[in-house]
């Protein structure tokens, strides 16, 4: 870390580290190039820790934390440590029924599907009411048969949860961490009808059949999630000040993976007609969300062709930032970094390969660096390696 | 001759779980939703936790659903 930044008391290095983020957004070259930590359960690993050791323990997750922010000098952090709610579900004696899961090595999520294709207007006709009255009693055997103690028990781990998140914040706050982007509504990312029927409500397998055979029901079902869910917050967006919000890095975060499974035809009609309006009203009020492009976007390149500059921010998973670049002269790029060279690479090529993205990608803005796979796993990542590209880039200062 | 009696079978033993599963949904206080859902949240929150009911009941079930 450079002088000038270790001299900064936490607030300062906060706010420091957030004008990096809105300087690259906004095509100004910033001092230095900031790097968004995309790691997950990688940093229990290296704490010393495994993954059953740390899920359900508070105290071994807040040391994972803090030896991470005490060796990697980085300026977002994707998860703090309070991703995963086993010790709520673990309570409710979820067990099998779960659809997380963990063991020593690995936290996983099995494809599930709690909304058949015919009842999805139910679903989004009362949320709460399909969950508490459908999904949850067809999820776990036992629903009415808990215990009133279960509940209460629940209740107690629900809370823990919640008062860890907000002593997570000041953990990380004490190191300078900047904010990625607010939370909408408290899961942190805005969600489309589409996505919420990929991950949750029909799983991948269910809504690649219905794209084909039920198109009308689930083009019927975006509609009206449009109309609930989407369109009040591009309202809000439209009411709030113009100009981007300097307490976080992005005015939103957007996770994108459906597109993988869409033909053109289905993207325009399930996804776009929706999503444009959306990102259409953050270019409107001079704002920049973050969108995790997990899997591609490349083949859709031409729909965010128009755009201003410093209205979007591509976070790219298997895409070449590149080639992005080239389609995409005016979207800001944020990735660069590979799991499969950060962990069969050495340092110097690591911090070669580093230097060579920020010299073509980001000398006068438009490039923030970041990992392309959420870190999870042991072999996502030598230590050395990821050391190495911190110190650099965290020292690396830009010409302007 | 027998495939049709294990299919009967099947079918009357669907109709029996099902007719079990309506009887307990029934006959748990809590079952429905909003009414039974808050009257739960009633027995397991405390007093001063209430005033949050809404938006934290809502996030309760949306970390049982989903997790």
């Amino acid at each position: 870390m450079r002088e000038i930044e270790k001299n900064m008391k936490p607030k300062e290095l906060k706010a420091y580290r957030t004008q990096l983020f809105r300087d690259a957004e906004q095509w100004k070259t910033p001092d230095r190039i900031a790097h968004y930590g995309n790691i997950v359960t990688w940093k229990i690993f290296d704490a010393g820790y495994t993954i059953d050791e740390a899920m359900t323990n508070f105290d071994v997750m807040k040391d994972t934390v803090q030896k991470f922010l005490e060796k990697y000098p980085i300026d977002v952090l994707i998860d703090i440590g309070i991703r995963n709610q086993f010790n709520v579900t673990e309570a409710f004696g979820m067990g099998k029924n779960g659809y997380y899961y963990y063991d020593k090595e690995v936290v996983g999520i099995n494809d599930h599907a709690y909304c058949p294709v015919d009842r999805l207007m139910e679903y989004i006709e009362d949320k709460n009411k399909y969950a508490w009255e459908v999904a949850l009693p067809e999820k776990i055997p036992d629903f009415y048969d808990k215990p009133m103690e279960v509940w209460k028990n629940t209740w107690n781990e629900y809370w823990n949860y919640i008062m860890f998140i907000l002593k997570m914040n000041k953990v990380t706050g004490a190191f300078g961490l900047a904010n990625g982007a607010p939370n909408n509504p408290m899961k942190g990312t805005i969600n489309f009808g589409i996505e919420e029927a990929e991950s949750n409500l029909l799983g991948i397998k269910n809504l690649s059949i219905a794209a084909r055979r039920n198109f009308d029901q689930l083009k019927e079902f975006c509609d009206a999630w449009h109309e609930k869910e989407t369109k009040p917050i591009i309202a809000k967006i439209y009411e709030s000040e113009d100009g981007p919000d300097m307490k976080y890095c992005f005015d939103a975060s957007l996770i994108m993976l459906s597109q993988n499974i869409l033909n053109p035809r289905q993207f325009d009609e399930l996804y776009w007609c929706y999503l444009e309006p959306l990102l259409k009203a953050y270019e409107e009020k001079g704002k920049c969300p973050r969108i995790f492009m997990e899997g591609k976007i490349g083949q859709y390149a031409d729909h965010f062709a128009d755009f201003k500059k410093g209205s979007l921010c591509f976070h790219l998973e298997n895409d070449d930032p590149w080639e992005i670049r080239e389609a995409l002269p005016n979207v800001c790029i944020l990735g660069g970094l590979t799991t499969a060279m950060l962990s069969n690479s050495t340092p110097d090529e690591c911090v070669a390969y580093t230097k060579k993205l920020i010299d073509e990608l980001g000398s006068e803005g438009g490039f923030i660096l970041s990992e392309d796979k959420m870190l999870s796993y042991r072999n996502d990542c030598k230590a050395e390696n990821l050391k190495a590209v911190c110190e650099f880039v965290s020292n690396y200062e830009l010409k302007k | 001759m027998a495939d049709e009696i294990k299919v009967e079978a099947a079918e009357v033993a669907e109709e029996a779980v099902e007719e079990v599963v309506e009887e307990k949904k029934t006959d748990w206080p809590y079952a429905s939703y909003p009414d039974g859902f808050n009257k739960l949240l009633n027995k397991v929150m405390p007093f001063w936790a209430r005033p949050a009911k809404k938006m934290m009941g809502s996030l309760l079930i949306k970390v049982l659903v989903d997790g």
